[in-house]
């Protein structure tokens, strides 16, 4: 019995995991509940929308109605480090900001109340909640930035700008 | 190969991976702490209904307790298998269980070789408390072996159909970011685009060939085994993928295994008993 049960187990899983692959235009209506599909593999590595291009984190504060300059999160370093094809925690804060940002980015921000439910999203309180935490003791507000770098890799420009919040 | 020298060596290479990538993961565990990036108090609110009774395993210090104790699993595992069962089982499975929640709490951040020790831990688990006969522990070993080549097969195929890949934009572009890419292999290919185009296809044609290892067996098979050993190992350098290498080459001992003829031939054999 347990014997099945193994075997059944199994099976669905690898026929989901075909399921999912294989229509795409199906999936909203098989797999009615995001919790299930987060479960099911997805095997389209950097495909077929390869990640080009990298995000910025920017942030200022005010105090007393002035802002600071824009300042780039550092909670994960650019360094290169040869033992990274053993050892390379730092992907996981690159890792990381990469995927909020491209949820934060991929929100419809059209209309007026589309505006107010992307502040409410769980990327932009995740970012909020981070940036609240590490703001200077004498900020009163403070804003972030989503930017990206221009094609000659010199500047940036910036992709969204959020509301100013209190800290 | 024997089905238990297969069996061994998954635990092994998956234990080997599994305890760099947690070790990795709690070297950076400030950035899932309450002031962290990835704090639960603004993580929970993912969920509409009231998860109190999960609420426990994804707070802050009872997840970073769940995740040593994964550590300490993957250490013990190899060790345990094949000697203790139901230890083995119980361990697999706690180690399961840690990365089911990992992914509920929240998936920023993880990747593909995250569904890839899912994979691999769920079969480790349930050949545990199977009855470990020939078949099942054929049938757990095929799981993992049929799931590496749908991941190589499928990547290949989104890749495919990929203009970006099909023109050799893509590695230009991968390699021109500071998340994944390098900066020596990007100023190269920018000077020469046909050999970014080349890379481009020799890994789709790769992925997509990678199913021949179902039907080539031994010589195809080893080729093929080799030539993703290489390509991971490749990644790993020029991208920081080590988490890649380490992943699917714990999936290998169970691609060469299960699609020997000779073993094919003894499932078959109990399948369908001559007479």
């Amino acid at each position: 019995m347990i014997d099945i049960a193994v075997g059944a187990i199994l099976s669905i899983y690898l026929f989901a995991t075909l399921l999912y692959a294989a229509f795409p235009k199906w999936r909203g209506s098989i797999f009615r509940s995001e919790k299930v599909v987060r479960i099911i593999p997805k095997w389209n590595f950097f495909a077929p929308i390869p990640g080009t291009q990298d995000f910025y984190l920017l942030y200022r504060e005010s105090c007393n109605g002035n802002f600071s300059h824009w300042r780039e999160v550092d909670f994960y370093t650019y360094q290169s480090d040869p033992l990274t094809f053993i050892w390379n925690p730092n992907k996981k804060g690159k890792k990381i900001l990469f995927d909020i940002a491209t949820l934060l980015l991929a929100q419809d921000t059209t209309a007026k109340e589309d505006l107010m439910r992307v502040k409410l999203s769980i990327p932009y309180l995740m970012i909020l909640n981070y940036l609240s935490n590490h703001c200077t003791e004498l900020a009163e507000n403070v804003q972030f930035a989503i930017a990206r770098p221009t094609e000659d890799q010199v500047k940036s420009e910036l992709m969204y700008i959020s509301g100013i919040h209190n800290v | 190969m024997t089905l238990d020298t297969a069996l061994h060596l998954t635990v092994i290479l998956a234990s080997v991976g599994l305890f760099v990538t947690t070790l990795e993961e709690l070297q950076k565990l400030r950035l899932e702490g309450a002031k962290g990036i990835l704090s639960w108090e603004v993580l929970q609110h993912q969920y509409y209904r009231s998860i109190a009774w999960t609420g426990g395993v994804f707070t802050f210090s009872r997840y970073t307790l769940l995740k040593l104790l994964r550590l300490l699993g993957v250490l013990v595992l190899p060790f345990t298998f094949g000697t203790f069962p139901i230890g083995s089982a119980l361990i697999s499975g706690m180690v399961l269980f840690s990365l089911v929640v990992q992914y509920y709490r929240c998936a920023f951040g993880l990747d593909g070789t995250h569904q890839v020790y899912i994979i691999l831990f769920l079969s480790i688990a349930l050949y545990g408390i199977s009855s470990q006969s020939f078949l099942i522990s054929y049938v757990c070993l095929a799981a993992i072996a049929l799931q590496s080549v749908l991941a190589y097969v499928i990547s290949g195929y989104c890749k495919l159909v990929s203009q970006q890949w099909r023109d050799g934009s893509a590695l230009i572009g991968i390699m021109s970011t500071k998340i994944y890419g390098n900066a020596r292999l990007y100023r190269w290919f920018k000077r020469h685009p046909q050999y970014s185009r080349l890379a481009c296809w020799g890994v789709i044609v790769f992925e997509l060939a990678f199913i021949a290892c179902c039907f080539f067996q031994p010589k195809v098979t080893l080729l093929l085994l080799g030539l993703g050993f290489s390509f991971h190992l490749v990644n790993a350098f020029a991208m920081g993928l080590n988490n890649f290498l380490m992943a699917f080459i714990a999936t290998y001992p169970a691609v060469y295994y299960c699609f020997d003829p000779a073993e094919a031939a003894k499932l078959y054999a109990l399948l369908f008993p001559a007479g």
